[in-house]
C-alpha cells in the first residue's frame, strides 16, 4: 500500500458513502422549493447556502453525487465490458480476427471522443441511462489494447499450453486463465476511466444535454450557477469542488495501483 | 521524404473509410429515422424539411445505395445544407475553423513551453522537494474540470475583477479601433480561453517529459558523456534533452483530438464562434448535416495531426529510415 | 600515477565495494577480474566519481590521480580529468553511443575544446580502423556493427591521449571473433599510445593477454593480487584457482575443466568469516570466524586466505 492508494481511496470512499446513504446524510429533500430563501448564502441553516429555486444545495449535491458516480461507474463498466471482450477475441485469435478489431480500434480513435459522444446524443434522448451507454461505447478502446497485448503476451506461457493439452475450450482458456491474468493493468485503466467518465457526464450535464433537471447532478447545478454567476459563487464553487476532488482520488488510486504494479 | 509522406497518406485510406462507416452508422442507429426525430423534437422543422432530410440520406433508398450515396458525397466533402439557415455545411465549418486551430496552436505553444521545462526541471531535480511540488501541480491538473476551471476564472478576473472580457473574440466597438487596438482586442479575449485550453493539456505534457527525461537520464550513453568530461549542462540539456524531446512530436499528434474535442466545452462556455461551438449549437438545434460534418471533418483534423506527428517524428530521428 | 586506497561504495542499503586498494603505474596495465557483480565495475566507475548519485555513492576511501586527491575535486576539476586524463571504454557500446548525434559529433565532443579539427577526428578515426566507414558521411550509431561502435567507443577514449585508460568489459557484448580484433586493436594502441589501462572483465583469459599484473575482486574485495606470471602459476586464493580451472584451455581440454560451484553471494546477506568460504573447497573451521587480510605471500605477491601459504 503506498500513499496514492491510501488517499485515492479515502476520497473514494467518502463519495461512495456520501452516494450511499444519501438519503439519511442530505438535511432536506434535493427537489424542496423554497421561494422564501432563494440564493441565500451558506449559512447554518442551508451549510452550502439554496439555489434559485430556494432549494438547499448540499441535499442537492449529495443526491448528485449519487447520479456522478452511477453514470461514471456504470459507464466504465460498460466500457471495460466491451474492451476485454474484444481486446481478447483480437489477441486470442490473432489473425484476421484480430487485423478488423484493431483496425476498428483505429478508426474509433480518430474521433475526437467528445465529438462523437455529442453526436450520438443529438440523436438519441439525453438522459441518464443514454449518458452511461454513450460513455461506455464511446471509450473502450484503451482496455481493448491494453487486454490485447496482455493476452499476446500470455497465450505463449507454458500453462496455457498445459490447458490447451488436457483439451479445454478456448472460453474456458480465455475466461478462467487468461483475463484474470490480464487484470492489473485493466484495473488502473478503469479506475482511470472513472475519473474520465465523471469528468465528461458532468461536461455534458453542464452544457445542458446530460443529466436532465430536476434531477440533481454536479454539471447542471455548474450550469444553473453559471446563470446565476456573480451573485451565487457557492453554486459554482461547490459543485465543482466535488467534481474536482472525486476526479482526483479516482486518479490517485489508479496511479497508486500501477505504481504498485510495476514495483512487483 | 516525399515518398514516405504518400506513403502515409495511403495507409490513412482504410481509416478514412472506417470513418465513413462509423459516421453512417451514427445517423442510423437512432431509434426511428433522424426525419421522425427531427419533427418529434424541434416544430421548427416543417414537414418540408423531413422531406429535404429524407433525400438528404436517400432514406428511401436500399442500406446499401445509401452508403455508396453518402460515402460519394464524403469525397467532395459535400455535408449538403444546414437545417438552420440553409448555408452549406462546409463552408459554415470553414469559416469556424481557423479560430479553433488558432486557439488550439496558441496552447500547443504555451503548453510545450511551459510543460517542457517542468518536466526536465522535476526529472533533474528528482525526488526533491521542487519536483514533488511540480508532480501535485500534475495531479491537480488533471483533475481540473475545465468547466470548473473556466467557471472561477470568469466569475474572478471577469465579473468581480472586471480585468479581461468573457465572451466572444471582439468587444463591441471593434470596428471602430485601429488596427493595433484591434490586435489588442481579440488578444484580451483569447487570454482565458488560451489559458483554460492549455491548462490541463500542461499537466499531461510535464508529467510525460519528466517520465522520458528520467528514464533518459538512467541511459548508458549520458553515463559516456559524462565520463568524456562534458558538463552537467552539456549533459543535460545536449545529450539527454534532445533524446527526451523526440517522443514529444507523436505525443502532440495523440493529442489533437482531445484538444478539438475539448474546444466545445471552452467555446461554448466563452462564446468563441469555432467549429466546437457551431458543433454545440448544431447538436441543440439538431442540425444533423453540420453534426455529421463537423464529426467527419474532426475525424479527418485528427488523421492529419497523426500525420504530422509521423512525419515530423520522422524528420527528427535518425533511427527511422525514410526509404 | 593512479592510486585507491580502502575505497567503499555503498548502493542503498548493500555495501558493494568494501575496501579496496589498488595502484597503477604509468605504462602498466593492471587487470580486474571477479564474477560479475562483484563490484569491479563500480570501483572503475568511481575512479572519476561516476557513480550515479541516485544509486548511490562513495563512503569512505581515498583516490589519488598524479597525487592529486580526485574526491576533493569540485565538478569543474573533476571535468578536467574526466575524458581527458582518464578515459572509459564500456560494455554496451550500441547503448553506450547517443543514438541521436552522429559519429562525428560524438567524437569531436570528445576532444579537447581547442583541439577539435576535422583532421584530428580523421587522424582518430584512422587509428581504430574505421576512416573508410566513417568517413566524412553522417552516419548514425545504429548504422554501425556492435564491432564498428565499439571501436567508435575506443576512438572517443583514445582521441583526448589519456593517460589512463579504464576498459570496462570491452569485448564481452561482441561476437567471438570481433572480440579478437578488439583485443588486437586496443593492445596495438596501448604500444603506440604507451597507455596505461585498467582492464575490467569476468574472463580471466582476456586479462592474461594483456595484463601486466592482476587483481582479482570477490564480493567487494580485492582477494589476490600479483604479477600475471605468478597468478597463473601460483594462485594462492582457492578463488582464483577456482577461475583458472574454470578456463577450457588447450592445456587442460582433455581434462574436464570445472566451474566454480555455487553463487555469488548477494551484498545483502554475506557470510560470515571468509566471504567464499561456502563455496571454497578448502576451507576449514577457521574460515567461518573472521575474514582473513590480503597478506603477502612474496614481494609483489598478496592474497585474503588463511591457507595462502600452504596452498600450491
Amino acid at each position: 500500500m503506498n500513499r496514492l492508494i491510501i488517499s485515492g481511496s479515502i476520497i473514494v470512499l467518502f463519495f461512495a458513502g456520501l452516494a450511499l446513504f444519501a438519503p439519511l446524510l442530505a438535511p432536506y429533500d434535493p427537489g424542496m422549493i423554497d421561494i422564501d430563501n432563494i440564493l441565500t448564502s451558506p449559512s447554518g441553516e442551508h451549510l452550502l447556502g439554496t439555489d434559485s429555486l430556494g432549494r438547499d444545495l448540499l441535499s442537492r449535491m449529495v443526491y448528485g453525487t449519487r447520479i456522478s458516480l452511477l453514470v461514471g461507474l456504470i459507464a466504465v463498466g460498460i466500457s471495460a465490458f466491451i474492451g476485454v471482450i474484444l481486446g481478447s477475441l483480437a489477441g486470442y485469435y490473432g489473425k484476421w480476427v484480430d487485423a478488423l478489431i484493431m483496425r476498428f480500434v483505429d478508426v474509433m480513435l480518430c474521433f475526437p471522443t467528445f465529438f462523437l459522444i455529442l453526436a450520438v446524443i443529438a440523436l438519441l434522448e439525453p438522459g441518464i441511462v443514454n449518458i452511461m451507454i454513450i460513455i461506455g461505447v464511446t471509450s473502450w478502446m484503451g482496455v481493448a489494447r491494453l487486454i490485447r497485448a496482455e493476452i499476446l503476451s500470455l497465450k505463449e506461457r507454458d500453462f496455457i499450453y498445459a490447458e490447451k493439452a488436457i483439451g479445454a475450450s478456448d472460453f474456458r482458456i480465455i475466461t478462467r486463465h487468461l483475463i484474470p491474468n490480464a487484470m492489473g493493468p485493466v484495473l488502473v485503466s478503469v479506475t482511470l476511466g472513472v475519473a474520465a467518465a465523471i469528468l465528461v457526464e458532468s461536461s455534458l450535464s453542464f452544457l445542458g444535454i446530460g443529466v436532465q433537471p430536476p434531477t440533481p447532478s454536479w454539471g447542471n447545478i455548474l450550469s444553473e450557477g453559471k446563470s446565476v454567476m456573480g451573485a451565487a459563487w457557492w453554486m459554482l464553487f461547490f459543485p465543482g469542488l466535488a467534481i474536482f476532488i472525486t476526479v482526483l482520488g479516482y486518479n490517485l488510486l489508479g496511479e497508486g495501483i500501477r505504481e504498485n504494479l510495476l514495483k512487483t | 521524404m516525399i515518398k514516405y509522406i504518400f506513403r502515409r497518406l495511403i495507409s490513412m485510406v482504410p481509416l478514412l473509410f472506417g470513418i465513413t462507416i462509423i459516421t453512417f452508422t451514427v445517423i442510423h442507429i437512432a431509434p426511428g429515422k433522424p426525419t421522425d426525430m427531427e419533427t418529434q423534437f424541434n416544430p421548427k422543422v416543417s414537414l418540408e424539411a423531413r422531406d429535404r432530410i429524407a433525400k438528404l440520406y436517400g432514406l428511401d433508398k436500399p442500406l446499401h445505395v445509401q452508403y455508396a450515396d453518402w460515402l460519394r458525397r464524403m469525397a467532395r466533402f459535400d455535408f449538403g445544407v444546414s437545417f438552420v439557415d440553409s448555408r452549406p455545411v462546409m463552408k459554415k465549418i470553414s469559416e469556424r475553423i481557423p479560430v479553433t486551430l488558432g486557439i488550439n496552436f496558441v496552447s500547443i505553444i504555451l503548453i510545450l513551453l511551459i510543460g517542457v521545462p517542468i518536466g526536465i526541471s522535476s526529472a533533474v531535480r528528482e525526488n526533491t522537494f521542487y519536483d514533488r511540488a511540480m508532480t501535485v501541480f500534475v495531479f491537480i491538473g488533471f483533475a481540473m474540470p475545465t468547466i470548473w476551471l473556466s467557471l472561477i476564472l470568469m466569475d474572478l478576473v471577469g465579473v468581480r475583477w472586471g480585468i479581461l472580457p468573457v465572451s466572444g473574440l471582439k468587444s463591441l466597438e471593434f470596428e471602430r479601433l485601429g488596427l493595433l487596438e484591434k490586435i489588442m482586442d481579440v488578444s484580451r479575449h483569447l487570454v482565458l480561453p488560451v489559458f483554460v485550453s492549455a491548462f490541463a493539456g500542461l499537466a499531461g505534457i510535464s508529467r510525460y517529459m519528466r517520465t522520458n527525461m528520467v528514464q533518459v537520464l538512467r541511459q548508458n550513453y549520458i553515463r559516456t558523456a559524462r565520463a568524456k568530461g562534458l558538463s552537467e549542462r552539456e549533459v543535460i540539456y545536449k545529450h539527454a534533452l534532445k533524446n527526451a524531446l523526440l517522443p514529444i512530436v507523436t505525443i502532440l499528434g495523440l493529442s489533437v483530438p482531445g484538444l478539438i474535442g475539448g474546444s466545445v466545452i471552452f467555446e461554448s462556455i466563452f462564446s468563441i464562434p469555432g467549429m466546437g461551438r457551431l458543433f454545440y449549437e448544431s447538436v441543440m438545434s439538431r442540425d444533423y448535416p453540420v453534426i455529421m460534418g463537423v464529426l467527419v471533418i474532426g475525424a479527418v483534423l485528427t488523421l492529419l495531426g497523426n500525420l504530422l506527428a509521423d512525419v515530423s517524428y520522422a524528420a527528427v530521428d535518425p533511427r527511422i529510415k525514410l526509404e | 600515477m593512479l592510486e585507491i586506497k580502502g575505497l567503499k561504495v555503498r548502493y542503498g542499503a548493500n555495501e558493494v565495494v568494501r575496501g579496496v586498494d589498488l595502484a597503477i603505474k604509468k605504462g602498466e596495465c593492471v587487470g580486474l577480474v571477479g564474477e560479475s557483480g562483484c563490484g569491479k565495475t563500480t570501483v572503475g566507475l568511481a575512479t572519476t566519481k561516476l557513480i550515479d548519485a541516485r544509486k548511490g555513492g562513495i563512503t569512505s576511501g581515498r583516490i589519488f590521480f598524479e597525487d592529486r586527491d580526485v574526491l576533493g575535486l569540485d565538478a569543474e576539476d573533476l571535468r578536467k580529468i574526466r575524458g581527458r586524463r582518464i578515459s572509459y571504454v564500456f560494455q554496451e557500446p550500441s547503448s553506450s553511443l547517443n543514438p541521436v548525434f552522429t559519429v562525428h559529433e560524438q567524437l569531436r565532443e570528445a576532444l579537447p575544446e581547442k583541439d577539435r579539427a576535422e583532421k584530428a577526428i580523421s587522424r582518430i578515426l584512422a587509428d581504430v580502423g574505421l576512416e573508410k566507414i566513417v568517413g566524412k558521411k553522417q552516419v548514425y550509431p545504429h548504422e554501425l556493427s556492435g564491432g564498428m561502435q565499439q571501436r567508435v567507443m575506443i576512438a572517443m577514449a583514445v582521441a583526448p591521449e589519456p593517460d589512463l585508460l579504464i576498459l570496462d568489459e570491452p569485448t564481452t557484448a561482441l561476437d567471438v571473433s570481433v572480440q579478437k580484433q578488439i583485443l588486437e586493436l586496443i593492445a596495438e594502441l596501448k604500444e603506440k599510445m604507451r597507455l596505461s589501462i585498467l582492464f575490467i572483465s569476468h574472463d580471466l583469459r582476456i586479462v592474461f593477454s594483456m595484463a601486466d599484473r592482476i587483481e582479482v575482486m570477490y564480493a567487494g574485495r580485492i582477494v589476490e593480487s600479483g604479477l600475471k606470471k605468478d597468478i597463473v602459476s601460483e594462485p594462492r586464493h582457492p578463488y582464483t584457482k577456482g577461475l583458472i580451472n574454470s578456463i577450457p584451455s588447450m592445456k587442460n581440454r582433455k581434462k574436464k575443466f570445472e566451474a566454480i560451484e555455487g553463487k555469488a553471494p548477494l551484498f545483502s546477506d554475506l557470510p560470515q568469516g571468509c566471504k567464499f568460504h561456502p563455496r571454497c573447497g578448502f576451507r576449514i573451521e577457521k574460515c567461518m570466524e573472521k575474514e582473513p587480510a590480503l597478506e603477502n605471500v612474496s614481494d609483489s605477491h598478496f592474497a585474503r586466505c588463511v591457507r595462502a601459504k600452504e596452498l600450491l
